[in-house]
Formats: C-alpha cells, structure tokens, sequence
C-alpha cells in the first residue's frame, strides 16, 4: 500500500493546536487541501491509539476525527493539553496514511419508490433517469470520512460528481430510519428516524447500530463502501433473513 | 429471589437513567451522555453506598412520584432546598432534606415536587438502576434513543429494574450519610469558558459582547443543548465549518447569532462555529440553570481551566470526606405498625 506522507503539513503552523476547554484538545489540520485533511486527521487518530494501547498516553477520554482535525477529549485531572502536545508533535512530523487494514463493505439498497422518495424529482433536476442516477450511485466506491451526528450515521465521500447537488432547500421533519440519502459529493444512511435535508434515494435492510450486538456499529471510518440494488422482494427477504441472522454484509479486508 | 425493582406514579417531564456516562465511542458518533451535574450523581451515589459509577435518576424539573417494592436507601442530591416527601398507606408524611440518605420501607411514596433551586437533581437508589448496559454504561441518550430505559424518557407507569442492594440483605439498620455543607450545590450565574476553538470566525465587537453581556436560559433546553437569548454574536464571514468533534461544554453559534452550549447528549460532530468553551467543573453547576435564568461567562487560559479542574475536584473530595451520620428520622413504617398491634 502506497504511504503517503503529509509533507505538507505546516511546521510552524500557528493555529496547528487549538482548545476545547481544558479537557479538549483540536488538532487542526486545515492547511492541507480538505480531502487530505481528512485522511490525515483519521491517521493522527490511528497512530494516537496505537501508542494508546503500548500505555504510552494517559488521560485521553475519547479521540473524534472530524473533516479538517481530530479532537483529542482528555481527563484534566490525569494530563494536561501542554503534555498532550509534547507527544504529538513528533508524530505529525511522521504521519503516513496508513490506518491499518480497511475494511471493504457491500451494502444492498432498495432504490426508488416509497423508499426513495425523491429519486424522481431529483432526476428532473439533474436532467437524467432514475435508472441513470442508481447506476451512477452504485459504480463508485465510496469512502467513510466521518462518522457523527447519531449513533452509526457515516459520512460517505466519492459520489460521482454528475449527482452533486446542495441539499433540500426544506429539511424532511422525519426520515425514516435506514433511508440512503445524497448530497453534494457525500452519501449518508441514517441509522434512526431522524429530521434530515439529504435526498433520499432508497434504503438499506440491515441496522446500522445494533445495541444488542457486541460491536454495535456496521460503519467506521476509511471503510469503502459500495451499494448493489435489489427490488423489494429482496430487501424484505434480506431484511428477515438479517433479524434472523441468516443473512451478513459482506465484509472483506 | 424476589426483583426489585422502582415504578414512576409519576415520572415527571424529563425523567432518565444516568451514570457516569459511556465516554470513548464518539468517533462512532455514539454520545457521550452521562449525568449532566457529576458531582451530585456521585454524592448521591456515596451517600446510599453505592459505586461511583452507579446508575441513578436524573430529574428534570421535579414533579417525579415513585415507589420501590424493597427496603432501599435512596438520597436527593444537585439541589440544596428541595427534599423528599415520602408518605405511607395511610397518609403520614415526612420531608427528608437533599443531600442525605434515607432508608424507605417497600411502597411507601417518595415525591419531589418542583426543584426550587435547580433545573437538574438526582435521586439516587441503594443498589443502583439495573437497565441494561450499553459499552459499559446505563446512561440514557434519548435523542440517539439508546441506554437507560428503552432508550428513552421515563414515562408514567414504568417499572424500572433495580441492582442488588449488597448492604441491605442482613441488616435492619442500613448506614445513611450526609453531608452538613452542600454549598458546592449552590447556584451560580458565572461560568468560566476558555475561548476557541474558532473563536477567529467572529469579530472583536462579538467577543466582547459574549464576555460582558447578561444571556438567559431559553426555555428550548434538554440535555443536547442549552440555547441562551441575548446579544447577537456576529461572524466575520459565516456560521460553516468543516464538521468536527465536540466537547460537553462547547458553546457553538450558528448562523443566527445565538449561542447554544452543549451538554452532554450532545451530536457527536458539528459544522458551526464554536466561539468558546464551559471549562469542565463548571459544568454542573451551568446545569442547573433554569430557563429564564442569567448566564454570564468570563475567560480563562487552558493552563487555568485545567487547574480549576483539579481544584472542583479537590474540593469535592474534601465534601465527601465530611459525610455524617444523619440525625434519625421518625420511621413511621414502624409506628403505625406498633398501632396497628391495638386493634381497630
């Protein structure tokens, strides 16, 4: 795998550390081209929990990986920002972006219909078929950025730029839960019924947060995800198969 | 065995199931969640022997009936004045003060009428809630609809599970604390803030206003949020960032100009600017506040906010190293039980 290093990356950047009270620390890196930013955040991520589990960091609570920085959530009464810093400095001269193994996920999605309520008006306005817009949806293979907002919800990056459109001008007061929903370069499903301004193009027949599993979460970051269509038959077959456990996403590394 | 378990007559408007939270699973976008004043779930929890991390009840508001069906210690703490009016079949009633523990006979009624001095208090059970765990915690998140019960707000009617009370099995006389000094508790209208993370997104004029101007709690607050209403804080450009994680306590500004802080079911990412910070031990106390209530903010280094933690935390310990016997109370299970022995 190819290890590309954040040259780029300021060294004397003044706004490189930033404070969320004294019991958050933001790592920003926002002078590096945004999709590099990213990347690197979800990096610095990997390489803080990596010396997390050699015991070579006490104190962090939680490490959030957000689109330009990452958040280190740290316990004042255990470290301070001052000695957080110290240690990751040297390991933003370093970073790669190597996030260990990712994960590669097939996702089935029932387009159209009163699943994808506005698949139709959204090919008017992009001035293809709905066809067009499932075929386009399904032939890239999308990126988890970020995760946020609700237990499970993934930000997918790398819809194909044909799609690109801002978000509803009215946001939906409810979205059912599992609706796979588009804007601009971005993919998300929503794991809950929830107010949401995405288009919503189809829907998915798996939980995306599942308390009774012992990993609750399907998604995670650097995950690559591609959608597959089935019709309705099929998402109703899959959707009891997976209550039973007779049916798993596939997941390969 | 017989369950244990505690029924809500009546459950009050914003009624959950809170511990120490379930930290560590944002990058998931599961939320923190949590007890949004710490340091009253924790004395509550000492004060009926329980493990810090025990689940209690978070109330909100007041207006909560309940009854257990065994014996248990329970205690009302994040509050100074309010109290417990526990009554029994027949009518009799005593007022037990916050920050006390007190052993309540099977089925006698235990009520808090509206918080007079909070917005925010705890009723904490020997034995603790015994709701399902959820990485490690019972903490309710109602809007993500996970933890505590059903993953949502206690309603009328519910029986929640209670934990085993390990102290109550052989003894009559269960141990009951309290403490003489809960000013910790008392309300407060300052809270300190350390400024940023993109506090260079808003003009100098709004930096000063946010420092020194009068905001009151809006009545748009749950434990998401606490929106504030007051002066406009004006951007230099707009209210969008590239969504990022955020702390209990991030005061985030949208487009509007109004700030919002944010409490401990929080979203776990955002994408508006966040002008400034509530230092961590302030937390609890801004929790308190009532819609209606001022809220002022004054600026501290992180070097400071990272010693005033230290420090809350010191002086809360000291707290609990003076926790007494309580005088007793006239336990009227047993008086009526003694009349009941003349015949009627």
């Amino acid at each position: 795998m190819a290890m590309f290093i954040f040259q780029q990356l300021q060294q004397d950047y003044d706004r490189r550390f930033l404070s969320a009270g004294g019991h958050g620390l933001v790592v920003n890196m926002d002078d590096l081209p945004a999709d590099q930013a990213t990347k690197a955040a979800r990096a610095l991520a990997h390489v803080i929990k990596a010396a997390m589990a050699e015991q070579a960091f006490s104190g962090i609570e939680d490490i959030i990986p957000g689109l330009t920085n990452l958040l280190v959530q740290y316990n004042p009464l255990v470290t301070t920002a001052a000695t957080l810093k110290q240690s990751i400095r040297p390991m933003l001269a370093e970073l790669s972006d190597d996030v260990g193994a990712v994960r590669h996920i097939r996702m089935p999605c029932c387009y159209g219909g009163e699943f994808g309520p506005d698949l139709d008006e959204l090919a008017n306005t992009l001035g293809m078929s709905a066809d067009d817009i499932i075929a386009k949806h399904q032939a890239n293979t999308l990126e988890v950025a970020i995760m946020g907002f609700l237990p499970g919800l993934a930000y997918m990056k790398g819809v194909d730029e044909a799609l690109y459109l801002p978000r509803r001008k009215t946001p939906r007061a409810r979205v059912s839960a599992l609706s796979v929903a588009i804007a601009m370069d971005q993919t998300v499903i929503y794991p809950l019924p929830s107010p949401g301004g995405w288009h919503i193009i189809g829907r998915i027949p798996v939980e995306l947060f599942d308390a009774n599993k012992e990993e609750p979460v399907l998604l995670k970051s650097s995950d690559k995800v591609t959608f597959y269509p089935i019709d309705i038959n099929e998402y109703n077959k899959i959707k009891s198969d997976y209550k039973s456990g007779r049916f798993l996403i596939e997941i390969s590394t | 065995m017989t369950t244990s378990f505690i029924t809500f007559r009546r459950a009050g408007p914003y009624s959950t199931v809170q511990d120490m939270g379930r930290t560590g699973h944002q990058s998931v976008g599961v939320p923190e969640s949590g007890a949004l004043n710490r340091f009253a779930l924790k004395l509550g929890n000492r004060l009926v022997g329980n493990p810090d991390h025990a689940a209690g009840i978070e109330i909100c508001m007041g207006g909560v009936t309940v009854s257990i069906n065994t014996t248990r210690r329970v205690a009302l703490t994040g509050t100074v004045d309010s109290t417990l009016l526990i009554t029994d079949a027949y009518g009799h009633q005593m007022e037990i003060k916050a920050n006390r523990s007190v052993t309540v006979r099977a089925g006698l009624s235990i009520m808090i009428n509206a918080l007079s001095d909070t917005n925010t208090a705890y009723l904490a059970v020997s034995g603790g809630i015994g709701t399902p765990l959820l990485y490690q915690s019972r903490s309710t998140s109602p809007n993500a609809m996970i933890g505590g019960w059903q993953g949502r707000c206690i309603a009328d009617g519910d029986q929640l599970p209670l934990l085993d009370d390990q102290s109550a099995d052989t003894s009559e006389n269960m141990s009951e604390w309290m403490i003489e000094n809960p000013d910790m508790f008392a309300p407060k209208d300052m809270f300190r803030v350390v400024l940023g993370p993109q506090d260079n997104r808003f003009t100098e004029q709004a930096i000063t206003t946010f420092l020194s101007s009068e905001y009151t709690v809006s009545p748009l607050l749950n434990r998401m949020g606490m929106r504030l209403d007051g002066d406009l804080l004006t951007h230099i450009d707009n209210a969008d960032i590239a969504s990022d994680g955020i702390v209990t306590g991030s005061i985030q500004v949208p487009g509007d100009g109004m700030p919002i802080i944010l409490l401990a079911d929080h979203q776990t990412t955002g994408g508006y600017t966040k002008i400034a910070t509530v230092i961590q031990p302030d937390i609890p106390a801004l929790s308190s506040r009532k819609p209606g209530q001022a809220v002022r903010f004054t600026a501290v280094s992180v070097d400071e906010a990272e010693t005033l933690s230290r420090q809350a935390e010191d002086q809360f310990q000291a707290m609990l190293k003076q926790m007494v016997a309580p005088p007793p109370v006239i336990d009227i299970a047993s008086l009526y039980q003694l009349g009941d022995t003349t015949g009627d």
